[in-house]
C-alpha cells in the first residue's frame, strides 16, 4: 500500500511540472509570415499583379476580342469574338481585383499609421498612391461589372463578409473625392527616399508623377459618366484643365506616363514572356485593327503586326462557325517581352480626353491640337516618328467644320489606337460612345449587340445571396446586356 | 477536336512523321481506335518479403525485409520502396519488460506521374487526342535537329507532347524515414503497472521537378527542388490498477498523458527560366531563384483516464475522461481556446451470459454508449492574421487571401451509440448491429467568401452538422466439415444519413469547394446534406422536361441542386470456400445514393469524341423537350438543332454542370483469390514449416453508369483529396498477382 501511495505521488508531481500550454503562445506565432507590413512592402507587388492581370485576361482574352484587335482562332470554348461571353469568364477578374484592393487599403492604412508615428511627408506619397490605386481599380470593377460592393468591400477582417453593392453612382462620387484627396495628399511633392523608390515600380516614388497620373485619371472618369448631369462632370472638368490647371497637373508627355514597364528582369516579367511562341501566334489580327494602320501607312505597325505574304492583312471577325478565313497577320512575337505593354493610361489617351472636352466645348481649349498631339505622341511612344503628311491621312484629317459627331468618331478612332493593351479601356469607350465604328460580322451571337457588361460570379449567388439579389433587382437583369448606370441614356 | 465528316477513305494533307511537317502528299484519313489505349503499358509490382523470427524464454525478436518495385501504366513511372523492421521485446527482469520496434523505409522513384486538369498531364493529352492521330507519330517528340530545344506536336499547342511529358518531365522523389518506438512496462505488484513509451516518425524527402524548354506553360524550361523534413515524437505513460472487489466485482483504473509534438520543415527553390537547354540544375537558373520555405510546429498535450467495473464477467461499464491541450488554436496572446475536454460512457451486456436464452444463441451482447470527442485539428496557423511573402519581390509583403479566425474553437462530435452483437447456432451465424446518431459542433472548415470581402475564404467552426446511420456486420458458416468443402460468408452493410442542422451567423450557405472556373460548387446549407453539389442545370417545365429554344436546351442562370458527392449506403460480401488445401475468396462491394461530376466526359463531349454525340451529325437532330409558349404553357419541342456541336456543347459542355452529372453508385468485384496451403507431408519433404501460393484477382469487373473511369476517385487539392469533380482522373486498372510465402 505504501508503495502504492509512493507510486501516486510521484505521478502527481510529473502530472504538475507538466504544464499542458507551456510554450503555446510563441508556438502560435507564425514564422513563415510577417506581423506587420510597411507601405513599401505591398506596394510593387500590388500594382504588379494587378497590370499583369490586366494585360493577360482583360485585354489579351476579352477586350482585344471583343473590340476586334485579334481573333483567337484556335480554341476550341466560348469564343469571345463572337460576343459569347460565357458566365464563367466573370470570376477572374472580380476575384483578383478585390484582393489586391485589400492590399492597396492597407497600403494606404499602413501608411497612415506610420504618418502619426513619423510625420515622415513620403507617407502622404504612399497614401496619395494607394488612394489613385485604390480609384483605379474601384473604377475597373464597377465599368465592368455594374452596381458592386465598395463601402463595405474589403472589411472581412472587420466582419463583413457579405458587403452591400452600392449604385455605382455613390462609388463615382467616391471615387472623385479620392482623387481629389489623393491630390491634395500629394502636394507636399514629397518623393519617396532612396532605398524605398525602388518599391514603385510605376515612377520611382517621384510624387508629382503621381499626382499627374492621379488628375488624369480623374479626367479620364470624369468623361465617362460625363453623360449623368447629376455627376457636374463637365463643371469639374473646366475646373481641372481650364479654371485651375495649377492645382490639377496632369500627364505632360510620353515619360511621365502611367506604365508598367517590363524590364524582364524578375518580379518584372510581362505575363505572356513564357508563352510558347505557338501559342502566342495564335492570335491572328483582325481586319478592323490592321486596315486602318495599314491604310495610314502608320509606323506602329510594323511592332504591332506581322507581315503575312509579304503585306500586313487582317481577318473579318465575328465570322459564323465552320467559316473561319485563312489567318493573314499575327501578333509579333517581340510583344511578348515590350515593355509598353503594361500601360495604364499614357499621354495620348490625355490627349485625346482633352480633345473631346474642347470639341464638347467644355473647355476652351483647342480641339485640333489636342487631337494631333494625341496622334504625334501615340506614334513617337513606340518609338516612331510621325510620316510626312501622316496627320492629312484620310479619316484622321481635323475638318472644324465637321459635327460633333464625326470629330468624336474621329477622336475615338485615334484613342483606340492609344489604348492598344489597355485593360478594358477599349471596350468601356466603346459602350460610351459607339465608337470606333466596327463591323458586325455574320456570326455574330447575342443579336449581333456588344455585350454592356460582365455578369456577376455565380457562386455569388451561394456566398452574397441576399446582396446579389438586391443588385439585380435595382440594376437589372444579371447579363451581358443590361447597362450600367453611366451607360444609360 | 471530332466534329468533322466521317472516316470514309477520304485522302487528305496530314502530319508527315519524317519531317515533322505539314505532308506535301495526301495520305488516307483513317481513324486510330486504340490511339489512346496503346499509349499506355502493363504495371508490374514485385514485393518481396523476408522475415526472421527468433527468441528464447525471455527475449522475443522479429526481423524483417521488404522490397517492391513497381512500374506504372504510364510508361516511365514508378517506384522501389526498400523496408527494414526490426521489433524486440525483452523481460529485463521480473517486473520489468522493455519492448521496441523501429522500422525504416526508402521510397524512392525517378518520376511519379502528374495528374490534374492542365496541359502537363498525361490524362489532359489524353482528353485532347484525336480520332486520326496516330500515336507512334508522337514518339519522336523533338523537332528534328531541335533536341531540348524545339518541342513537336503536331495537333495542337494545347498539350505538351505525351512521350515528352513521361520522358523529359521527371517528378522525381527519394524519401527516408524512420519510425519506432520504445517502451518499458513494470509491474509493481500484479495489480499495479506503469507504461512509459516514447514513439517517433521521422521523415526526410528530397524532390524535384523539371520542365524541357519549350513546353506549354515554361518556355524557356523549369527546375525545382524541394526539401521536406517531417518529425512527429509523442511521449506517453499510462498507470493502470486492477482489483477485485468482492466476489462479482472486477475493477480496472488507469490514468495516463502524452506529449505530442510535430514538427515540419520544407525548403523548396524554383529557376522558373533555364539558360541552357536539358541542364536541369538550379546554377542553370536564368533568373534569380525563388525560394519558398515553409515551417511549422504544434504540440498537444493530454491528459486520460479509463475506467471499467465488471460485474460478475458479464455486465460492463467502462468510463473515459480525457482533456486535450492543442497549440494549433493558441494565438499570440491568448490560450483560451486551448483546451477541451471530452468524455465517454459504454455500457455492455452479454445477454447470454446474463438470462437463459434459447440454445440457439451462443452468444448475445448489447451495449449503448455516449461519446464525445473534440478536436483542433493539425493545420496550424489559421488563427493568426500575417501576412505572406512576396516572393522574388524584394521585401514583398501582401495580404493573406484566406481570413484567419482569431477565436479558433475546437470542434465537437457528440455521438450516441446502441449495439447488438449476437451469434447463433454454435457461432455457425453472427450479427453486430450498430445505430449511431452524432452531432459534430464547430466543425473547422474553409468557406469560400465573395472576394468583395477582400479575401478569397475563410476558416470557420462551421455550426451543427449530424450524422446518424446504421452498420452492420454479419456472417455465417453454411457448410464446416474437416474434410469437406467449408464455406463462410461475411457481409458488411453501413448506412449514413449527413443532415446540417445549422450554420454560423445566419449564413445561405458555407461553400466548402468552388471549381471549375466557379461553375461548380460543393456547399452546406441548412437541412441537406454537406456533401452537396450545386451548379447551372437545365431550365425546366413545371413537369420537369426540359425547355429548349431554338433547338437548344436552355441552361439556369443560377446554380441548382445537383446531388450529393457521398453516398448512401456503402455493402459488401465475401465468401470463403475451403476444401482441404485450397481456399477460395470472392469479395464483391458496392455503393449506393452519390452523384459526381466529370470533367473528362464534359470535355470529350464539347469536342465530338464520345459515341454519345453522334446522333444527329448529318440531319441535325430534335431535342425531346418542350418550348415556352410565353404564356407559361408549354408545347412539345419540334425544332431541329442543325448546329450539332452547339446542341451537345449546351447539353453536356462545361458551361451545363447537370449534363455532366453521373451516378457513383457501383458494384465491383473486388477481389478474386485462390490460395493453396501446401500440405504437412510435402513440407515435410522440402524441409519447410508451412507454404502457401495464392494467385489473385482486383478491381476485376464494375457494374456503374459512371462513364470515365472510376467512380471511386478524389481529386488533389494542395495536401486535402476532395470529392464530387472527378478533373482528369486516372484510367481504373485490373490487377493480377501471384504470391508465394514459405516459412522455415
Amino acid at each position: 500500500m505504501k508503495k502504492i501511495k509512493q507510486t501516486i505521488s510521484i505521478c502527481l508531481i510529473i502530472f504538475l511540472t507538466i504544464s499542458c500550454t507551456d510554450g503555446f503562445k510563441e508556438l502560435s506565432k507564425n514564422p513563415n509570415s510577417s506581423e506587420f507590413a510597411l507601405p513599401q512592402a505591398l506596394l510593387a507587388p500590388t500594382i504588379t499583379d494587378v497590370v499583369s492581370r490586366n494585360m493577360n485576361r482583360a485585354a489579351k482574352r476579352i477586350n482585344n476580342e471583343l473590340m476586334q484587335v485579334h481573333v483567337l482562332m484556335g480554341d476550341v470554348e466560348g469564343r469571345i469574338f463572337r460576343y459569347d461571353l460565357r458566365k464563367s469568364e466573370a470570376d477572374y477578374m472580380w476575384n483578383n481585383w478585390y484582393l489586391q484592393l485589400t492590399n492597396f487599403k492597407n497600403l494606404y492604412q499602413s501608411a497612415e499609421d506610420l504618418f502619426v508615428i513619423d510625420g515622415n511627408n513620403s507617407s502622404k506619397t504612399y497614401m496619395g498612391i494607394a488612394l489613385i490605386c485604390q480609384a483605379w481599380v474601384a473604377s475597373l470593377l464597377t465599368d465592368t461589372y455594374g452596381d458592386v460592393p465598395y463601402f463595405e468591400a474589403n472589411k472581412g477582417r472587420e466582419g463583413i463578409l457579405m458587403p452591400k453593392f452600392d449604385r455605382q453612382e455613390e462609388i463615382y462620387a467616391d471615387i472623385f473625392d479620392k482623387l481629389e484627396q489623393a491630390n491634395e495628399l500629394l502636394k507636399t511633392n514629397a518623393n519617396l527616399p532612396g532605398d524605398l523608390a525602388s518599391s514603385d515600380p510605376i515612377y520611382g516614388g517621384v510624387a508629382l508623377n503621381w499626382r499627374k497620373f492621379g488628375n488624369s485619371l480623374y479626367l479620364r472618369l470624369l468623361l465617362r459618366v460625363s453623360g449623368k448631369a447629376e455627376t457636374n462632370a463637365i463643371a469639374r472638368i473646366q475646373e481641372i484643365v481650364q479654371t485651375s490647371p495649377a492645382n490639377y497637373p496632369l500627364i505632360s508627355n510620353n515619360g511621365e506616363s502611367a506604365i508598367l514597364r517590363w524590364t524582364g528582369v524578375l518580379p518584372y516579367q510581362s505575363p505572356f514572356h513564357t508563352m510558347r511562341d505557338s501559342e502566342w501566334n495564335l492570335l491572328k489580327l483582325a481586319e478592323f485593327f490592321v486596315n486602318n494602320l495599314r491604310d495610314w501607312g502608320d509606323p506602329r505597325i510594323a511592332k504591332w503586326a506581322t507581315l503575312s505574304r509579304g503585306e500586313y492583312a487582317g481577318i473579318p471577325s465575328g465570322y459564323p462557325v465552320g467559316m473561319a478565313p485563312d489567318p493573314r497577320s499575327a501578333i509579333p512575337l517581340a510583344l511578348k517581352t515590350e515593355p509598353l505593354l503594361g500601360n495604364i493610361l499614357n499621354y495620348s489617351e490625355l490627349q485625346f480626353i482633352l480633345a473631346e472636352a474642347a470639341a464638347r466645348g467644355w473647355t476652351n481649349g483647342n480641339a485640333q491640337n489636342h487631337y494631333e498631339t494625341g496622334i504625334t505622341n501615340g506614334i513617337t511612344f513606340w518609338g516612331y516618328t510621325v510620316p510626312p503628311n501622316y496627320l492629312n491621312g484620310v479619316r484622321i484629317k481635323w475638318d472644324d467644320s465637321e459635327g460633333l459627331s464625326s470629330k468624336l468618331e474621329k477622336i475615338q478612332l485615334q484613342k483606340y489606337y492609344a489604348l492598344f493593351f489597355t485593360d478594358f479601356e477599349q471596350w468601356f469607350e466603346y459602350r460610351r460612345t459607339g465608337y470606333p465604328d466596327l463591323p458586325k460580322g455574320s456570326g455574330l451571337q447575342n443579336n449581333g449587340e456588344m455585350p454592356s457588361r460582365i455578369n456577376y460570379p455565380t457562386y455569388l449567388q451561394s456566398t452574397n445571396r441576399d446582396n446579389y439579389t438586391e443588385a439585380v433587382a435595382r440594376q437589372g437583369a444579371d447579363d451581358i446586356n443590361t447597362k450600367v448606370w453611366w451607360q444609360r441614356p | 477536336m471530332a466534329w468533322g465528316p466521317k472516316f470514309d477513305g477520304q485522302m487528305f494533307f496530314q502530319y508527315d512523321p519524317v519531317t515533322h511537317r505539314g505532308a506535301t502528299e495526301r495520305t488516307p484519313w483513317i481513324p486510330y481506335p486504340d490511339n489512346r489505349k496503346d499509349f499506355f503499358e502493363t504495371a508490374k509490382t514485385f514485393t518481396n518479403t523476408l522475415t526472421l523470427d527468433g527468441g528464447t524464454a525471455r527475449t522475443a525478436v522479429r526481423f524483417s525485409l521488404t522490397n517492391v518495385d513497381n512500374t506504372w501504366i504510364i510508361p516511365n513511372t514508378g517506384y522501389q520502396r526498400n523496408t527494414v523492421a526490426l521489433s524486440a521485446n525483452q523481460k529485463a527482469t521480473d517486473k520489468l519488460q522493455i519492448a521496441t520496434k523501429i522500422n525504416y523505409t526508402n521510397k524512392r522513384s525517378d518520376n511519379l506521374p502528374a495528374t490534374g486538369y492542365n496541359n502537363q498531364t498525361i490524362m489532359y493529352w489524353n482528353i485532347m487526342q484525336v480520332p486520326n492521330g496516330n500515336l507512334d507519330w508522337l514518339r519522336e517528340y523533338w523537332m528534328p535537329g531541335l533536341e531540348g530545344i524545339d518541342q513537336s506536336y503536331p495537333f495542337s499547342t494545347s498539350p505538351d507532347n505525351p512521350y515528352l511529358i513521361v520522358n523529359e518531365m521527371p517528378n522525381k522523389l527519394n524519401r527516408n524515414s524512420v519510425t519506432g518506438n520504445i517502451q518499458a512496462t513494470y509491474n509493481f505488484t500484479k495489480d499495479l503497472s506503469l507504461m512509459v513509451r516514447t514513439a517517433m516518425d521521422l521523415s526526410y524527402e528530397n524532390r524535384s521537378e523539371q520542365r524541357p524548354m519549350d513546353t506549354q506553360k515554361f518556355t524557356y524550361g523549369m527546375y525545382r527542388t524541394m526539401n521536406v523534413f517531417a518529425q512527429e515524437v509523442n511521449s506517453d505513460f499510462l498507470l493502470k490498477y486492477n482489483r477485485k472487489l468482492g466476489e462479482k466485482f472486477d475493477f480496472s483504473l488507469s490514468a495516463g498523458g502524452s506529449r505530442l509534438q510535430n514538427r515540419y520543415v520544407k525548403d523548396e527553390l524554383r529557376a522558373n527560366a533555364l539558360q541552357y537547354p536539358q541542364v536541369f540544375t538550379l546554377a542553370n537558373s536564368r533568373d534569380v531563384l525563388t525560394a519558398l520555405p515553409y515551417r511549422s510546429v504544434y504540440k498537444i498535450n493530454s491528459l486520460y483516464g479509463l475506467g471499467t467495473i465488471g460485474y460478475n464477467n458479464y455486465l460492463f461499464l467502462d468510463i473515459t475522461a480525457r482533456n486535450d491541450w492543442n497549440s494549433v488554436l493558441a494565438t499570440p496572446t491568448s490560450t483560451d481556446n486551448v483546451s477541451f475536454f471530452y468524455p465517454s460512457v459504454n455500457l455492455s451486456a452479454v445477454i447470454s451470459d446474463m438470462f437463459k436464452l434459447p440454445a440457439s444463441v451462443s452468444f448475445a451482447k448489447l451495449r449503448a454508449s455516449y461519446a464525445g470527442v473534440g478536436s483542433g485539428g493539425t493545420r496550424t496557423y489559421q488563427n493568426t492574421y500575417a501576412y505572406v511573402t512576396a516572393n522574388n519581390y524584394s521585401g514583398g509583403l501582401l495580404n493573406p487571401t484566406t481570413l484567419p479566425n482569431e477565436n479558433l474553437k475546437p470542434q465537437y462530435t457528440t455521438s450516441y451509440e446502441l449495439g447488438a452483437d449476437v451469434r447463433l447456432f454454435k457461432n455457425r451465424f453472427g450479427l453486430d448491429v450498430t445505430v449511431y446518431k452524432g452531432n459534430t459542433k464547430d466543425q473547422i472548415l474553409t468557406a469560400t467568401l465573395d472576394r468583395g470581402s477582400g479575401y478569397n475564404n475563410m476558416v470557420v467552426n462551421g455550426g451543427l452538422v449530424s450524422n446518424r446511420g446504421i452498420e452492420i456486420q454479419a456472417n455465417g458458416v453454411p457448410l464446416k466439415s474437416r474434410k469437406g468443402l467449408n464455406w463462410k460468408v461475411f457481409a458488411t452493410f453501413a448506412f449514413n444519413d449527413n443532415k446540417v442542422e445549422r450554420l454560423t451567423d445566419s449564413l445561405f450557405a458555407l461553400q466548402l469547394q468552388n471549381t471549375l472556373s466557379g461553375r461548380g460548387s460543393i456547399e452546406a446549407r441548412v437541412g441537406a446534406n454537406m456533401s452537396a453539389i450545386y451548379g447551372p442545370g437545365y431550365q425546366r417545365a413545371p413537369d420537369g422536361q426540359i425547355v429548349y429554344e431554338d433547338g437548344y436546351p436552355v441552361l439556369t442562370s443560377e446554380p441548382i441542386f445537383l446531388g450529393n458527392s457521398n453516398s448512401l449506403w456503402r455493402a459488401s460480401i465475401g465468401n470463403e470456400f475451403r476444401y482441404r488445401q485450397f481456399r477460395l475468396n470472392v469479395l464483391v462491394d458496392g455503393q449506393y445514393g452519390g452523384k459526381a461530376y466529370s470533367l473528362t466526359h464534359a470535355l470529350l463531349a464539347e469536342h465530338g469524341k464520345l459515341k454519345n454525340t453522334l446522333p444527329g451529325r448529318y440531319n441535325g437532330i430534335v431535342g425531346k423537350g418542350v418550348i415556352a409558349n410565353g404564356d407559361g404553357t408549354y408545347r412539345p419541342n419540334d425544332v431541329v438543332a442543325q448546329d450539332i456541336w452547339t446542341y451537345y456543347t449546351r447539353h453536356y459542355g462545361r458551361e451545363n454542370l447537370e449534363g455532366g452529372m453521373f451516378s457513383t453508385d457501383f458494384i465491383k468485384l473486388r477481389e478474386v483469390r485462390i490460395d493453396y496451403t501446401f500440405a504437412q507431408k510435402l513440407n515435410k519433404k522440402l524441409e519447410l514449416q508451412k507454404a502457401t501460393i495464392g494467385v489473385y484477382g482486383r478491381d476485376l469487373f464494375m457494374i456503374t453508369s459512371w462513364p470515365i473511369f472510376d467512380p471511386e476517385f478524389g481529386t488533389l487539392n494542395n495536401g486535402t483529396i476532395d470529392k464530387g469533380f472527378e478533373i482528369a482522373q486516372f484510367p481504373a486498372t485490373r490487377t493480377f498477382g501471384i504470391n508465394l510465402t514459405v516459412g522455415f
